[in-house]
């Protein structure tokens, strides 16, 4: 960088077209630098020449007759697939990304405006500690903001989080209002400052993508590089809408053969103690990528695929509807359900609902895991944390129970009529307070031979077919599983018509997002 | 019918429902009960409800099963209207002298009956519980189980009234759903709560482990915080729910009763000001005592996340809700189980329009690696969205420090608060100085120069401004119940 536009520059700039001219020239030099990377970011982001800053001349207090570099911070509104964004960049280069007055202002005013034009926000974190120098003192905490744009968004707009490097303090703590954290594995996110050189080479340290993912559960998806974790991003906001005030977007054209697909039911092992893994189940049934065929596997962006992995939970679409989709996976402890599966439930439910997402449940579930460790990890807690949320929810949701479906994880999973617009079960299913095979020995223990407890697993296990639950209208159907796909994309066609929920009944929009 | 024979009718009724009410599900079983030194369901009513107030519906219940109805006189739930200090409530609790209180339809049908009069009539629900779950052989089959549940109303309730659950005996079922979904849980020593009995796990799983171990009140005080007050006996949780209620409203839309009010215990004045700062430990506790009335603190979890105070409490008549951090545990840095706690006060004060004091004197939220699977983060943030979210009169008194991201910074002036107050001791910034002339004073004064807080004040004025404030308060536009954003945020 050669010159520096300064402050007198920029005044005079109002009247001085060459002033102007040469101002300009002086911005870009800013943004050319080459210890900057926060805008060039944004670049790498956004579709191509579609970026407006807002704020660009927001300065510290200290900076205002040095360079124009943003006060930590770069952005504004630009366009990513088509579609509007705000973007918010933390800028490392500026001041480490620290957390200062102007620059936290003009963070929240990026998200005022975002609910104002009903825009998807996206943040690029990378840095949050507070500014030591000029806001150590009880003055500078007093005028620093408190993000409340972000703490009240209510999910009016969508919010997704991309941690690119060391995020902390108040980095973190606006990285987790996103409704989807996503990670680069070298980053870190924690809300004290990660001590760099502490880490001992063995274990992941606090903040790191691992603990994150699979530990704390506090971030959605780790990625290796950028350019992945703003793929990620892409696909998030090509299947939300922008706002509550906007229906869900359904994608028009073919998606996938129209006809059934008998292979279906090959993906679910005939034997009931059999595991599988439920995504071959997911990816028959959602819609492949564009351009990919009609007989493509299936895309699903999957969230948190690290953590509570009894529950297999992403967002796909199904003709084109975009839908939340929670599938019990059989290859984890039989599909049983451990808090942290409660927790991610909760998070896609709570996206599905403030967006109108219809939820889409596939269940083969032996009941909510069992045993000291997830009883003392709060099991009753977050299971009815999921009941609450998933009947709070206002979405439209379809169940399909394509094997299992046991105790009250069953009724967790949208299996009672009450709050389902669609309840379906494939031939072989089974409804039961327990598996049998378990079930015999809690009722009748040493009472019972070897040889009569089989006979009482036979009979629990007949009477646990569907057809007792339909005798009772306790389901609507029990359907040809290779017709799964059709039922679900006729009701998921029905329902995209049905009359709007006002978003003020979309309880689950006020749901913490953490 | 002539005069004698509706005489005689309506005699055989009154022996009937006396007959029901006594022997229950056996005079053998309730002898059995007694012999342990225990209580039936509906001693237990008696003893936590005014005297004579109990009106119950649903007596002449039983099993549909046509094999047990016999048997099954109010089939495993007994419950109904009461009173307690004059206030009406409705109640229900298991009877484990029908069937060890284990959940069947009709049964369900009544607690389900019962919590809609609650919501209709807006009054407090308790349940009383101690059920192992869904009744064999009724639940069993596809479709015992799909035609058995919990209430979806019960998920969507909202908090329109406060809902109270007792955990009395082993608890494995609805009781311990219902007590997921209340404000205020209470559980005796000797019972367990957990979703799934211990006996269960050694057939699935093969682990052993005793009742107590498992979801006995210690485990739950001072672990899960699955509970709000673990007590000896039975009669210590009547007087706990007696007074929980006490601080409430019966529903969201009525005020919450003042009383007559009373002094504060231990005021403050100079020289315990003078004493307490001079106290490394500043015991929070003597500051509370010294502004909230004498005898009106009600400490919530006290167990758990021990640095951080919740509390229901009184000023001057005024039910209140407090959170306070206490310097002598980890420098009242707030814990992720403190977290929990403030949540879960600001969701209730919150739907109920209780004001809520916060006492605070803390080094910030507590670290990362020293927390339970480093989800500090996460709570810390839920804490921030629920203040940011929440419509009740917050009033803060900075009476200590508040560095860093402390909570105390996002209740200062300005910024949803009815009043933000410091002592002039009191001292905030980010906690990680290191050239302290360059960075300003952490002196509060300098906070109040900007209007950082509205007034630094007097120590010994503490009591008398929250009085006055909260007097002012009482004149407020309330918001809406619909308006309040934290009554939807779940219990749990």
């Amino acid at each position: 960088m050669t010159t520096e536009p300064t402050l007198s520059a920029r005044r005079r700039g109002d009247e001085d077209f060459d002033a102007v001219a040469d101002l300009a020239a002086r911005i870009e030099a800013g943004r050319q630098a080459s210890h900057l990377v926060g805008r060039r970011r944004v670049l790498d982001l956004v579709d191509d020449e579609s970026l407006a800053d807002i704020g660009t001349f927001a300065q510290a207090p200290g900076d205002l007759d040095g360079p124009i570099l943003g006060d930590g911070l770069a952005g504004g509104l630009a366009i990513i697939g088509g579609q509007p964004v705000m973007v918010a960049a933390d800028e490392p280069g500026v001041h480490r990304a620290t957390s200062a007055q102007v620059r936290n202002e003009r963070l929240d005013r990026l998200m005022a405006l975002a609910i104002r034009k009903g825009v998807p926000f996206v943040y690029l974190a990378d840095g949050g500690r507070l500014r030591d120098d000029e806001v150590a003192g009880a003055e500078g905490m007093a005028e620093l903001g408190a993000f409340l744009p972000f703490a009240t968004r209510a999910r009016r707009v969508p919010m997704i989080t991309a941690v690119l490097g060391p995020t902390s303090e108040a980095a973190a703590l606006v990285a987790s209002f996103g409704d989807v954290v996503v990670q680069v594995a070298t980053a870190t996110l924690s809300l004290a400052p990660v001590a760099s050189g502490t880490s001992n080479g063995d274990e992941p340290g606090a903040g790191s993508a691992d603990v994150n993912a699979r530990r704390s559960g506090i971030v959605d998806l780790v990625v290796d590089t950028e350019v992945e974790a703003f793929d990620v991003v892409r696909r998030f906001l090509e299947l939300v809408p922008p706002n509550q005030w906007t229906a869900p977007r359904r994608r028009t054209g073919p998606s996938r053969r129209a006809e059934p697909d008998p292979s279906i039911a090959d993906v679910v092992p005939r034997r009931r103690t059999r595991a599988y893994d439920v995504r071959r189940l997911v990816e028959r049934i959602v819609d492949p990528p564009l351009g990919a065929g009609l007989d493509a596997p299936g895309e699903l962006l999957e969230l948190r695929p690290t953590i509570g992995r009894g529950l297999v939970t992403g967002l796909a679409r199904i003709d084109g509807h975009p839908v939340g989709v929670f599938a019990s996976n059989p290859m984890q402890q039989a599909g049983a359900m451990d808090p942290a599966a409660c927790e991610k439930g909760v998070r896609l439910l709570a996206l599905c609902d403030a967006f109108q997402l219809p939820a889409v449940f596939f269940q083969d579930v032996a009941g909510f895991l069992v045993g000291r460790q997830v009883e003392h990890g709060r099991m009753l807690f977050r299971a009815v944390r999921f009941l609450n949320a998933l009947y709070a929810c206002s979405a439209p949701t379809l169940t399909v129970i394509v094997r299992k479906a046991y105790g009250l994880a069953y009724e967790a999973l949208n299996g009672r009529k009450h709050h389902t617009d669609g309840l379906y079960a494939w031939p072989g299913a089974e409804f039961g307070f327990m598996d049998p095979a378990i079930g015999v020995n809690v009722l009748y223990g040493d009472r019972k031979t070897t040889a009569e407890k089989a006979a009482i697993v036979a009979e629990l296990s007949e009477s646990n077919a569907p057809y007792g639950a339909a005798a009772e209208m306790n389901i609507d159907e029990i359907i040809d599983p290779a017709t799964t796909r059709q039922v679900l994309v006729r009701d998921l066609t029905l329902l995209a018509r049905r009359r709007p929920v006002p978003i003020e009944d979309r309880p689950l929009s006020l749901w913490p997002t953490s | 019918m002539n005069a004698r024979q509706v005489a005689a009718a309506l005699r055989e009724h009154d022996e009937r429902a006396a007959r029901i009410r006594t022997e229950m599900g056996g005079t053998d079983k309730i002898t059995r009960i007694h012999d342990r030194g225990g209580n039936t369901i509906r001693e237990r009513i008696d003893a936590l409800v005014d005297p004579g107030s109990f009106h119950e519906i649903g007596t002449f219940t039983f099993s549909k099963r046509q094999d047990d109805r016999v048997e099954t006189p109010g089939d495993g739930k007994v419950g109904g209207f009461a009173e307690i200090d004059g206030r009406p409530v409705v109640l229900y609790g298991d009877d484990i002298t029908v069937r060890q209180g284990s959940s069947a339809v009709v049964g369900m049908r009544k607690s389900r009956r019962i919590e809609t009069l609650a919501h209709r009539s807006g009054c407090p629900v308790i349940d009383i519980g101690e059920t192992g779950g869904g009744r064999i052989p009724d639940i069993l089959g596809a479709a015992g189980i799909t035609g058995v549940g919990t209430s979806p109303e019960k998920s969507q309730r909202a908090r329109d009234v406060p809902t109270v659950a007792v955990i009395v005996g082993r608890s494995f079922g609805g009781s311990s759903v219902q007590s997921a979904r209340s404000d205020f849980t209470v559980q005796v020593r000797g019972s367990c709560l957990a979703i799934t009995s211990p006996r269960v796990f050694e057939v699935a799983i093969g682990e052993r482990i005793t009742f107590e171990e498992l979801g006995g009140v210690d485990v739950h005080a001072t672990h899960t915080g699955q509970i709000d007050l673990g007590v000896d006996t039975e009669d210590e949780a009547w007087v706990a729910v007696r007074r929980w209620l006490s601080y409430l409203p019966s529903n969201a839309w009525e005020p919450a009763p003042r009383n007559a009010g009373a002094p504060p215990a231990d005021p403050i004045d100079a020289a315990t000001v003078a004493s307490w700062i001079a106290d490394p430990r500043r015991p929070i506790r003597r500051v509370l005592h010294g502004v909230v009335d004498a005898g009106s603190l009600f400490e919530l979890r006290p167990g758990l996340g021990t640095g951080t105070v919740t509390a229901l409490a009184r000023v001057d008549g005024w039910p209140v809700g407090l959170i306070a951090t206490d310097r002598a545990i980890d420098d009242g840095r707030i814990s992720t189980d403190g977290c929990e706690k403030i949540v879960r006060l600001l969701t209730l004060c919150d739907a109920f329009d209780l004001p809520v004091i916060s006492v605070v004197d803390s080094a910030g939220f507590a670290r990362d690696d020293t927390e339970r699977e480093a989800r500090i983060l996460m709570r810390a943030s839920r804490v921030r969205q629920a203040l940011a979210l929440a419509s009740c009169p917050r009033v803060l008194l900075h009476v200590g420090d508040a560095s860093g991201l402390a909570f105390a910074s996002a209740q200062r002036s300005g910024w949803g608060s009815h009043g933000a107050f410091a002592w002039p001791t009191a001292t905030a910034g980010s906690g990680q100085v290191h050239d302290p002339l360059a960075a300003g004073s952490t002196g509060v004064a300098q906070a109040a120069g900007v209007l950082g807080v509205d007034e630094v004040i007097n120590p010994s004025d503490s009591r008398t401004l929250l009085v006055q404030h909260l007097a002012r308060l009482g004149h407020r536009e309330v918001p809406e119940p619909n308006a309040r954003r934290l009554r939807i945020w779940s219990t749990c």
